[in-house]
Parts: C-alpha cells; sequence; structure tokens
C-alpha cells in the first residue's frame, strides 16, 4: 500500500480479508479502487451490523401506521449534491454525532456512529462510541469488530485478538466471516499455533479463500511444519490475486524443506507476477494527477450508505420525519443508489 | 475498575493513544465488559522499569544543533527522508564524537538562515562542544546519508556525505580540522538525491571503497505533490523513477574510479535508502546490501574481482516473509541468536512490522519477525534508524528503532498516525525472541521524536551503548544508558596494517565460557548513518574473556586469548601472530 494511499483514504477494512493480495499494495490505482470496493462492502457491512436491513424496514413499516402521518405527495428526487470532500466529512461527522445524541441507548446506533467516525479519520472519538455501544450491550458485535479493526490499525495485536475473542462470543457468524483480523493479529503476535487452529476450525465450516490459505501457508511455515505450510500455498496459486504471495510462500517453504530447484521456480513466478502489477501501477500512477486523486466522488455513495441507515433508525423509532430528511441526503448524494427513493415509497406508502 | 473503558489502550506501550486515553471518559462498565478491561490492563509488571534504562539528556549535553529540512511548504521529497548522522572518533581522544547532517533551504525556500553540518567534539562527562567552524566540516549541502573511513589509511577516520545535489569528501588531516577533498577524489557524484553510504573494501587491496545510494529520481523540475484530504503532501517513492548506485574504487593515490557499471552495480535501479555492507555468507568478501523504499531490496553478493551479483530475491532479502516488499528505510547487521551468522534487520513504514532476516546460511535467510516478536504494537509507526544494540550487555542483542511521521500535519489528517512519535526498544530475551520493553526503559524512551538517522556508541566510555537521535527539523536526541545490570563488556577496536587502517569489514568473534558472539566492522548503517566502529561486546557474567578471534578481510587471522573484561582492547593486524596484538 503507498504512503499516499495509506493516508489519502480512510482506515482500510479488513472485512473479507485482503481485497488485494498484500503482494499488491503500493498500487496507488487498484488500491484506490481496493478503496472504495472495501468501501462499499464496509457500508453494506455496517448496515447488515446495525440490523438486517430488510427486517428493520418491515419494522418500521409495520410500527409506522401508530407513529407516522400518511402523506399523500409523490416521491421525487431531490437536486443532486457535490460537496467537496471536507463537506463530506462534515456531514459524516455531524451524523455520527447526531445518532449518537438521539439513541445514548442504542448499541446498534452508538456503533454505527463509531464506524462512520472511524471511516473518517477520528479513531479516538470512534473508540469512545464503540467503548458506549458495548456498555449498552456487550454483546455489540458491529463495536467489537470496529474496535478490532481499530487496534489492529494501532499495531495493538493483542487488544485486537481480544476484541475479536468477543466478536465470536457476540456473533460467532460474524467473527468467522472476519477471522483474517484475528488471524492477522496472532501471527504478528507470534501465536502461529493459534493462527493455524483458528483457520483449520473454520475450514471445517466453510472452504477457504485463498487469502486464507496463504495465511495458514505462512502460520505453518511459522511453526516450523514446511511441508503443510507448502501444502497451503499450493492451493492458493489459483487464485490471481493471491498468486504472487502464494509462489512466494511456496518457494520459501520448498527451499526449508531442500526442494531447491523446484524453490527458484515459484520464486521466478513470484518475481514475474509481481514486476508485471508494478509496471501496470507505475504507469496508472504517472498518468494520474493530484486533481484525480482529491476527487471526491467515491465517498459519495458510502456516506449516502451511512444516511440511509440512520434514516432506517429514525423510523424505526417512530420519527419519520428524521428518516425522510436523511433519506433525501442519501439520495441527493447517490442519485444512482435505488434504496433511498424505495424507502421514501415505503414512507410515503404510510 | 468501574469506571474504566472496556478497551484498555494497551499499545500505549509506545503508542500516542496514551495521551487520548487520558482524555477519555470512563463509563459504568458490564460484568463482562470489566472482566476484558482487567485482562486488557498493561500489566502493572511491564510498567516498572527493566533492566534496560535510557534516560534522555540531551540539555545536559551542551549540543545546540537543530536540524532543518530546508521545506517552504512545497513538499519535496527530500525533506522527508533527511537526515543521518556519525558517532566516531574525530580526534583520536578516546572519545565518541558526533557529526550531524543537515538538510538546507530548497528552492522556495527564502527566509530559512544558511545550514550546515554540525561537528560536536566530545568532552566527556556527556558534554559537547561545536567545533565545526574548526574542523571545517559545515558542508553546506542537503546532507542525507554519511560514512566514516580512512580511506586514505593515515590513522585518522574521513568523513564522506550523501547529498542532495554533489557530494563531499573530507579528508581528517589530523589536527582536528578536514579538507574538502571531494573534486581530487573525485566522487561528488553529481545531481542526485542521496540516500546511505557506505566504505567498504570491495577487493581486499587494504584501501577503502565508496559505495553511494540514490534514492529516486528527483529533481526540482519533476517535483509532484499529492493531496490528502484536501492538503497538499509529499508524493511517494513510486512517484519518481528509481535510480541505480554508484560504487566508487579507491585507486590508493587519494583519487577513485567510478566502478558503478563494470561492477554489476548500475544495472539495477532501486530507491535507495539505508545501506550496510556486510559478509552475510562468511566468503571473506563484503557484499552490499541496499534498503528499496517500497521496491524489492538489493543484496549485491561480491563475486570478487570488482564484480557484484544482485541476489536480494534468490537470497530471501528482498522483501518480507509474505513477499510485500516493504518501505525499507534502514537496516543493521548483526549476529542476533549467536548462532555465528550475520542476521539482518530492516525498519520499514507503517502498517508494517520490521523485517528480521535470519541468516540460514548457505546464502540464505528467511524473515522471521513475526516469530521474533516483533510485530508487538510496533506496526503503527513510521520506523527509521535503527540498530542491533547489546544495550544491557546480557550478550544478546536487543533492537533500538526511532519513529515519525512523514507526515508534519499527519495528526490532523488521521487519527492513527502520528508526527512524533517514541522510539520501539525490543529486548532479547535470548531464545530467539524479542519482548517489548519501551514502557520499562526509562524517561528516554517516552520521548517524542521525528527520528531520521540513529547511532549507537559508548559515548562516556561506560561500558554502555548509548544513543543519539537526528531529529527532522528538530533538535538531536541525545539517550544515556544507565542499565545497571552488573554485566561485563568489551569493547574491540581493530588496527589494520595490511588491511585498511580501522579495520572495516573484518568479523570478531567473542568467546567468554559458554558465550560465543561475532560482530564485524562497518562503515555505513542503519538510516544513513554510521556509528560502532568499536565494537561492543556484552559478556553477561562472565569474568573473562577466553578467546578473540579476528578474521581480517585480508584473509588473516589474529587470536588473543584469556583477557580481562570491561576494558576497550585494540586489536592490531597480525600483532598476535608475532607475539602481541593488543592495547
Amino acid at each position: 500500500m503507498s504512503r499516499r494511499e495509506r493516508k489519502s483514504g480512510p482506515p482500510q477494512s479488513d472485512l473479507h480479508g485482503p481485497a488485494v493480495e498484500p503482494a499488491d499494495r503500493g498500487r496507488f490505482w487498484l488500491g484506490v479502487l481496493g478503496t472504495v470496493f472495501s468501501l462499499a462492502v464496509g457500508v453494506v457491512i455496517a448496515e447488515r451490523l446495525t440490523r438486517p436491513a430488510e427486517d428493520l424496514d418491515r419494522q418500521w413499516s409495520e410500527a409506522a401506521p401508530a407513529t407516522a402521518p400518511r402523506r399523500d405527495r409523490e416521491v421525487h428526487p431531490p437536486p443532486p449534491v457535490r460537496p467537496s470532500l471536507d463537506e463530506l466529512t462534515d456531514d459524516a461527522t455531524r451524523l455520527a454525532d447526531e445518532l449518537a445524541e438521539s439513541f445514548p441507548d442504542d448499541a446498534a446506533a452508538l456503533a454505527m456512529s463509531g464506524r462512520i467516525l472511524f471511516y473518517f479519520g477520528n479513531a479516538e472519538k470512534a473508540k469512545e462510541r464503540w467503548n458506549q455501544s458495548v456498555q449498552v450491550n456487550p454483546k455489540s458485535a458491529a463495536a467489537w469488530l470496529g474496535m478490532a479493526e481499530l487496534a489492529r490499525k494501532q499495531g495493538d495485536s493483542q487488544t485486537a485478538v481480544d476484541c475479536m475473542r468477543r466478536l465470536a462470543e457476540a456473533d460467532p457468524a460474524l467473527a468467522r466471516e472476519k477471522i483474517f483480523l484475528l488471524v492477522d493479529s496472532l501471527l504478528k503476535l507470534g501465536r502461529a499455533r493459534e493462527a493455524a487452529d483458528a483457520l483449520e476450525a473454520s475450514a471445517k465450516e466453510v472452504p477457504l479463500p485463498a487469502w486464507a490459505r496463504v495465511m495458514l501457508g505462512q502460520a505453518y511455515y511459522q511453526l516450523a511444519d514446511y511441508a503443510r505450510a507448502a501444502e497451503q500455498y499450493q492451493q492458493a496459486l489459483d487464485d490471481p490475486r493471491q498468486a504472487s504471495v502464494a509462489h512466494y510462500g511456496l518457494s520459501s517453504a520448498l527451499v526449508r524443506l531442500g526442494r531447491h530447484d523446484e524453490a527458484r521456480k515459484h520464486r521466478r513466478e513470484y518475481a514475474r507476477l509481481q514486476e508485471k502489477n508494478m509496471v501496470v501501477f507505475d504507469r496508472m500512477q504517472q498518468a494520474g494527477t493530484s486533481e484525480e486523486r482529491r476527487d471526491p466522488v467515491p465517498w459519495y455513495p458510502i456516506v449516502a450508505g451511512f444516511h440511509i441507515e440512520a434514516g432506517r433508525l429514525y423510523a424505526l423509532r417512530g420519527q419519520p420525519q428524521r428518516a425522510e430528511e436523511h433519506w433525501l441526503r442519501a439520495w441527493a448524494l447517490a442519485p444512482d443508489r435505488p434504496e433511498p427513493r424505495r424507502l421514501l415509497e415505503l414512507l410515503d406508502g404510510q | 475498575m468501574a469506571n474504566s473503558s472496556p478497551i484498555h489502550d494497551a499499545a500505549q506501550a509506545c503508542s500516542p493513544t496514551d495521551r487520548r486515553a487520558a482524555r477519555r471518559a470512563g463509563l459504568p462498565l458490564g460484568v463482562e465488559a470489566a472482566a476484558l478491561a482487567a485482562a486488557l490492563l498493561w500489566p502493572a509488571a511491564a510498567r516498572a522499569e527493566g533492566p534496560i534504562l535510557l534516560r534522555d539528556v540531551t540539555r545536559q549535553t551542551g549540543i545546540t544543533f537543530r536540524h532543518t529540512d530546508g521545506g517552504s511548504g512545497r513538499h519535496y521529497i527530500a525533506e522527508t527522508v533527511a537526515s543521518g548522522l556519525a558517532t566516531f572518533d574525530y580526534d583520536g581522544d578516546g572519545r565518541i564524537d558526533i557529526y550531524f547532517l543537515n538538510g538546507r533551504p530548497l528552492r522556495g525556500n527564502t527566509s530559512a538562515p544558511p545550514t550546515a553540518n554540525a561537528l560536536y567534539r566530545n568532552l566527556g562527562g556527556f558534554r559537547f562542544v561545536d567545533v565545526t567552524r574548526e574542523a571545517g566540516v559545515g558542508d553546506a549541502g542537503y546532507g542525507l546519508g554519511v560514512a566514516v573511513g580512512d580511506y586514505d589509511n593515515d590513522g585518522w577516520p574521513d568523513i564522506y556525505c550523501d547529498n542532495f545535489g554533489p557530494n563531499t569528501l573530507f579528508r581528517n588531516r589530523g589536527d582536528g580540522s578536514f579538507a574538502d577533498v571531494t573534486l581530487e577524489a573525485g566522487v561528488a557524484r553529481g545531481q542526485a538525491l542521496g540516500a546511505g553510504t557506505n566504505f567498504l573494501d570491495i577487493d581486499g587491496d587494504g584501501c577503502l571503497d565508496l559505495f553511494v545510494s540514490n534514492y529516486v529520481d528527483f529533481t526540482y523540475e519533476n517535483h509532484r505533490t499529492i493531496t490528502l484530504r484536501g492538503r497538499s503532501e509529499y508524493a511517494g517513492p513510486r512517484d519518481y523513477s528509481p535510480k541505480s548506485n554508484h560504487l566508487y574504487r579507491n585507486l590508493g593515490n587519494g583519487a577513485f574510479e567510478d566502478v558503478s557499471v563494470a561492477s554489476g552495480i548500475a544495472a539495477h535501479a532501486g530507491s535507495g535508502m539505508g545501506t550496510i555492507c556486510f559478509d552475510y555468507d562468511a566468503d571473506g568478501r563484503t557484499d552490499i546490501f541496499v534498503c528499496n523504499d517500497q521496491r524489492w531490496d538489493f543484496l549485491f553478493h561480491n563475486l570478487g574481482g570488482g564484480k557484484f551479483e544482485e541476489v536480494g530475491l534468490d537470497s530471501g532479502v528482498a522483501c518480507n516473509f509474505a513477499g510485500v516488499p516493504t518501505s525499507s528505510m534502514g537496516a543493521d547487521a548483526g549476529d542476533y541468536d549467536n548462532d555465528g551468522r550475520l542476521d539482518l534487520l530492516v525498519t520499514d513504514y507503517f502498517e508494517e512490522i520490521c523485517v528480521l532476516h535470519r541468516n540460514l546460511g548457505g546464502g540464505l535467510f528467511e524473515d522471521v519477525a513475526p516469530q521474533a516478536g516483533l510485530g508487538d504494537r510496533a506496526i503503527a509507526y513510521v520506523k527509521w534508524g535503527c540498530g542491533l544494540v547489546d544495550f544491557d550487555n546480557d550478550g544478546f542483542k536487543d533492537i533500538f528503532v526511532g519513529c515519525g511521521h512523514i507526515y508534519k500535519d499527519i495528526d490532523v489528517v488521521s487519527d492513527v498516525g502520528f508526527y512524533e512519535l517514541r522510539p520501539i526498544l525490543f529486548r532479547n530475551l535470548g531464545n530467539g525472541r524479542f519482548e517489548n520493553v519501551s514502557d520499562s526503559s526509562g524517561d528516554g524512551m517516552k520521548t517524542r521524536m521525528v527520528a531520521r538517522g540513529i547511532a549507537f556508541d559508548d559515548l562516556d566510555n561506560d561500558g554502555r551503548v548509548d544513543v543519539v537521535v537526528s531529529n527532522r527539523d528538530r533538535p538531536p536526541t541525545v539517550l544515556r544508558n544507565e542499565s545497571a545490570t552488573g554485566n561485563h563488556w568489551l569493547q574491540v577496536r581493530l588496527m589494520g596494517l595490511k588491511s585498511n587502517r580501522d579495520g572495516v569489514g573484518a568479523q570478531v568473534r567473542v568467546i567468554a565460557n559458554s558465550l560465543a558472539q561475532i560482530a564485524e566492522v562497518h562503515s555505513g548503517r542503519g538510516y544513513q548513518s554510521h556509528f560502532g566502529s568499536r565494537l561492543h561486546f556484552g559478556l553477561g557474567k562472565n569474568e573473562r574473556v577466553d578467546r578473540i578471534e579476528v578474521r581480517w578481510i585480508g584473509g588473516g587471522v589474529d587470536v588473543l586469548e584469556n583477557l580481562h573484561v570491561d576494558r576497550l582492547v585494540t586489536v592490531v593486524e597480525g600483532a598476535s601472530r608475532a607475539g602481541g596484538g593488543m592495547e
């Protein structure tokens, strides 16, 4: 990951493991795409973590007749808005604070508030919100996940592990889905046995993706079980996103197994793939301009997603006017997203 | 406990989050959260002072030097990588002196006063006096890397500065002054953005040759910036084309010949930063390691006959254990596990853990940083100067890493990164693992710095290795080692006669009872710095040294036996074979 990428975006989400293989980090445009992708995924996850959207919509639409007046007007799209990145950051921060003020006893709202703040670089405040969330509900999975992500980013692998253990108690399925965070932190702590055990246990539940195979290979390598390491790396070779690091890991394991000729072959393949990636990256990088890099457009749907979810919270709490405000804001920020219109139509249908 | 936060800032050992944690208001906890809080609380024992104590004594040193990066708000990449420093005994009085490199006003900076490098003479008792003017070493170039070596074998150490712009070679006249001999030596190198540099004897002819690395192909004309959250910031190394490095062969007559192409060095372009020359395969020839920022690191294997082959990938040092070419910054070579082979430590960027390449023998390395415990609370820092140094004299080399961010306003841009950072200290547990003892090793480890070059030497000749940190755009930091372990030590200074005068490249093996250690004399190491010309060996509780073996670059071997501890020993090449050998 390049210097600028590390700083230019929000905290990277590892919600689905490494979106781009580690060896590819440092390629700006690929990184930007990865960032946008992971942000988008993050929003979806954030929404999911707050409460399953469909359930929530059903809940508030069922409850709405008792709490909201029927509206007779048609739903019209608001004029699109194109705020600057600073304005967008202010918007998101206001939203995060508003959620905390409006729902001080709602663990999900507080967790979401924390995530918004985390995305926009306010880690300290995010941590406060997540702390509040787990105080309200010690099984607030979204908050434990957020704290694990933050701890990992701050280099505090032990806390990341502890938070992931808490997440596993609160939401075992989610913890399995985010196992990258746990395993990565364990590996950084040199606790390869626990990392291997966690991945092997996960493999009994679901097939391991290639990035997990690579990590399992790393764990076995650290445990000096080079044959098993090689086996895991071998299984990751077919995934183009993991291929180069898998070749590297495999070559290292083969060296330790004394199979030097094979090792050399895989090291060469690693080098070939890496160089290819680097050439692509440099070409894109040199074609880029700083103007493109300050483009806030990729952020619009992200912030829109936060507004959508905030609206759901308000709707569920019988505050349709506040819900409408947020959904309109979401629609204005991301006219292509279908949810704001659908939700407003639902609201108008009450 | 009831008012604690569920997530304690366990990272506070070296994390800025402690100041934030202090501001946080506590809230009542549920039982489970309180239990976790207890579990996460940093063990009280870890807060107590440990065996290593480093005190910040900067104020009492009399050092008034203040580094400038020469910036004017235009965010030239050169600003981010300045500068290294050197510790060495320039006047032969037995005390280690300090030479600070400095930046200079860059284009667009019209307000800054003239700047220069600074030489501080060690008066003893941690007092230093600025002797730059009389020494004549206030090179006004934009200093980035430095190496010290006696290139003319006259017994006085000379200085080479790798700059942004022409480089400078200062010949030590031996009377407290230096002469700028760059032009006659032919080592100005031209207009480039320099990095680490090293003296080494590539061909065993007894004359120190010169390796000069370059960062990237930066000029004022191709300068670019990036934008972070609306702020103009520094571009990264991959915004610029890579540069190849230079190798100069010492002709023995005061002049050098550029053998970059002939040697094979120029065939490889990178983004050089810290460099170190060491004999990784123990074949008696000194090899060259180059940290490359966001590119594969280079290991130039010395084939003999003035030829080098780049073997970074094949040897396993080009990238970290995961196959990621990290943002390599500083490097040091030392035998951390006392297996008789020189290992390689590399520092790197935020979100990366240090790399510790364990030397497996046979020309192969493997990165064991996670297994060795180097992933503990170090990932959130941009890491620069470093050293494999035995601070507690227990016979096992510890790891010191200086930190500091690239972006001056990172505190505004991000809540995770910080511009000023505490250094990191990993104590070697003697079993292949390290423990992060940054929190329990004295107030010096709590000083926030913007570290770049770091030098490690015994500044007060008390047998404990001290620390000097060059901070970007700030005064330096001096840490005095006050560890009170009762352990013994030995320092070894080499005097080559057939080999180069300071024994650069020679390997020394010290055996005390069951403790066997090796070290090598390096010129240029860490992050673009120079230190440790006197080799330092902690001896634990051993009260005698059974044997010292010196393998000189020229091939000769000297052996000394049954030595007293807690002293500096000077080994003269060949003298042991003549019945002497020690001063």
